[in-house]
């Protein structure tokens, strides 16, 4: 009779089991199946799916994230979508790290969702979690003082870019930190060395993906720009380039 | 042929069901779960290669559930206490281990379910089926002649996971399974290094099987060294020398001599021939990726320091390496998911004691076994101290554990 008892419920625990590992297994298809739409534009489509994912695999970490990337998509294409999908995306995310709390991405995707949603206070806590997990990463040194610098934080911003610079040994991948730094010293009316950050920024990268807006401001900076820097015909970005008049957002 | 056919019949189809139930399951595990896979893009949960590793630990985990029952069964049958010896109290300490190292983890949960639910894992639910698996073969495969039926079928195996790797070596395979970047074929495998070690283990084992009982089964041994040397598979290549070297010795005082010297100059050959074609680079470059897997163990020792005892628990590697990894110069460290080195790995996530008993598992069994079986363990050691296992050739390494524990324990498998 023991025996009977013990098979029974081993026999169950295996079926459990095998329900379990399936629905999983199929949750995984909807998941690729979704991001096949997203590359196809079919956000709708794509979110749909996710969702199937998210009910068939409760517990994977990455498809909450994933919608929530789909939801902010749509906002962009549809800001009246914003006030309905916010709070979808914020419990998203919140799932997300809650299944994972060890794992950087997200809490880099939940810190670029808030920058997007226009909330850098929870930007900066997000980033700088993700920062706790990943110290040695002078890209999110990067981030979280392009976020501090947008958020009036330009003082605070300068240390975590002297970290950047640091960790990428002022090599040449260092031209973003020096742009952002230029533009943390533009704030504090440190005109001068703002000037110099942005022309080190240059000269590390002559023709990297900031070179138009670095060029653009060392050029009203600095009077006589092409006697101080010669390789402005490196950026080949710059001619097709159009001067912003607005307020542009960092974004290293 | 004929014979493998009959054997795999009677072993199937004769005798007491529950033990037919776990015999099929495991020879379908170890024909199926290397050559498993599905298309690029079929699957998603993180993992570049989740579809390769999604489909074997799908297909392990379904059923080693479903030979769960069959194998309590046959334990109760048994008697628990018929298997109380050394060997046995080894494997309960070193899974004891796992269970304790993720009660104690930074995040149990993860521990206990793995980092990503459905790929592969060092997780305590992924050891369980591992240990299922593991008491199958002690229940199930329990006389001389079912360990050898089950060597033929582990030979058959790695000829059948050859294939894939010969066709891509010549671009004829008609499936893409290549990741982006990898310039060697992995197979069904998805990365070459797993390949090797898949292949390694598949190859040991048939030169065991050819060497010591069937010499017939030593033309399985072509297709296997012959896409061992187009993976370049350094670390899988270090196991068969180190198994051909104690297998050399050893048969110098025994009746073997002449088929391990067919086996060596086959392997000899072979050899001198890939590297006429040019498979020689991949070898001169190794001075310097030892140097980066130095990386990964310095590195890892310094988080053996700060979590001595019980580590960081299992499936942990990756979040508490990217702590200490060191900065990139293109912005992001890396971050590798595992220490490439068996016990290195172990002992960051199980502290101490669980890199002992995980370094017990790798070379205990040599201990209690033939010294041509311990070959086989020696031998895949090697290749574990630049690796990690893997879905495939951790399944079967602990099929191998358990073929060990039987030609200990068991009367009726002396001889084996």
């Amino acid at each position: 009779m023991r025996t009977v008892v013990i098979i029974v419920l081993v026999s169950s625990l295996s079926v459990l089991s095998i329900v379990f590992y399936s629905s999983n297994f199929i949750g995984s298809v909807f998941a690729s199946n979704s991001i096949k739409r997203a590359k196809q534009n079919d956000g709708v489509g794509a979110l749909s799916r996710m969702s199937i994912a998210i009910k068939l695999s409760p517990g994977v970490s990455t498809y909450p994230r994933l919608r929530s990337e789909y939801l902010l998509a749509l906002i962009e294409a549809d800001p009246t979508t914003k006030e309905a999908y916010e709070p979808i995306i914020a419990q998203d995310l919140e799932r997300a790290i809650n299944l994972n709390p060890w794992y950087h991405r997200h809490y880099i995707k939940a810190a670029e969702a808030a920058s997007q949603l226009d909330q850098p206070e929870q930007s900066i806590k997000l980033y700088n979690r993700a920062l706790q997990l990943v110290p040695n990463s002078s890209r999110l040194h990067d981030r979280l003082a392009a976020i501090l610098i947008d958020n009036g934080q330009s003082e605070l911003a300068i240390g975590y870019i002297d970290n950047a610079i640091k960790l990428t040994q002022d090599s040449d991948w260092s031209y973003r930190s020096y742009y952002l730094a230029g533009i943390a010293f533009e704030n504090m009316q440190q005109v001068e060395n703002a000037a110099q950050a942005v022309l080190m920024s240059l000269k590390k990268s002559p023709n990297s993906s900031l070179c138009p807006l670095a060029i653009e401001y060392l050029q009203k900076r600095i009077v006589d720009f092409e006697s101080v820097y010669h390789d402005a015909e490196k950026c080949t970005n710059y001619q097709n380039y159009e001067p912003s008049s607005s307020t542009q957002k960092v974004t290293p | 042929m004929t014979t493998l056919v009959n054997s795999l019949k009677s072993s199937v189809f004769e005798g007491e069901l529950h033990k037919n139930v776990v015999t099929a399951i495991t020879y379908l595990l170890v024909l199926l779960i290397p050559i498993a896979f599905v298309l690029k893009n079929t699957l998603f949960i993180e993992a570049e290669i989740v579809y390769i590793e999604g489909p074997k630990v799908f297909l392990f985990r379904v059923l080693t559930a479903i030979a769960l029952p069959f194998i309590i069964y046959g334990f109760i049958k048994e008697g628990w206490r018929v298997h109380a010896n050394k060997f046995a109290v080894g494997i309960i300490i070193y899974f004891g281990w796992i269970a304790v190292a993720t009660l104690e983890s930074r995040d149990i949960s993860i521990s206990f379910w793995g980092e990503f639910l459905g790929q592969d894992s060092y997780s305590l639910l992924a050891n369980l089926h591992y240990l299922v698996l593991l008491l199958g073969i002690i229940v199930t495969f329990n006389t001389k002649e079912k360990l050898i039926t089950l060597f033929k079928v582990i030979g058959v195996s790695g000829a059948i996971a050859s294939a894939p790797i010969i066709l891509q070596h010549y671009s004829g395979f008609p499936f893409d399974l290549v990741p982006d970047g990898v310039g060697r074929p992995p197979g069904t495998f998805g990365n070459p290094v797993f390949a090797g070690a898949f292949l390694s283990l598949t190859t040991m084992c048939t030169a065991y099987l050819a060497i010591r009982h069937e010499k017939l089964y030593g033309l399985l041994l072509i297709p296997q060294v012959i896409s061992l040397l187009m993976l370049q598979s350094r670390a899988g290549l270090l196991a068969l020398v180190i198994f051909s070297g104690v297998t050399i010795v050893l048969s110098l005082k025994t009746s073997s001599k002449k088929r391990v010297l067919i086996y060596l100059g086959s392997f000899a050959i072979l050899s001198i021939g890939a590297f006429l074609t040019g498979g020689v680079q991949r070898f001169l470059d190794s001075p310097s990726e030892i140097t980066g897997r130095a990386t990964y163990w310095s590195n890892s020792t310094k988080l053996i320091v700060e979590s001595p005892v019980f580590g960081f628990g299992p499936d942990m590697f990756r979040y508490f390496y990217l702590q200490v990894s060191p900065a990139n110069i293109q912005g992001f460290p890396e971050e590798p998911d595992h220490a490439h080195n068996w016990i290195v790995h172990n002992t960051v996530e199980m502290g101490i004691p669980g890199g002992l008993a995980s370094a017990a598992a790798l070379i205990g069994p040599i201990f209690f076994v033939n010294p041509f079986l311990g070959a086989i363990f020696l031998g895949h050691a090697g290749e574990q101290m630049f690796g990690v296992g893997r879905i495939s050739d951790l399944m079967l390494f602990y099929i191998l554990i358990g073929v060990a524990y039987n030609a200990y324990s068991r009367n009726n498998c002396a001889g084996f």
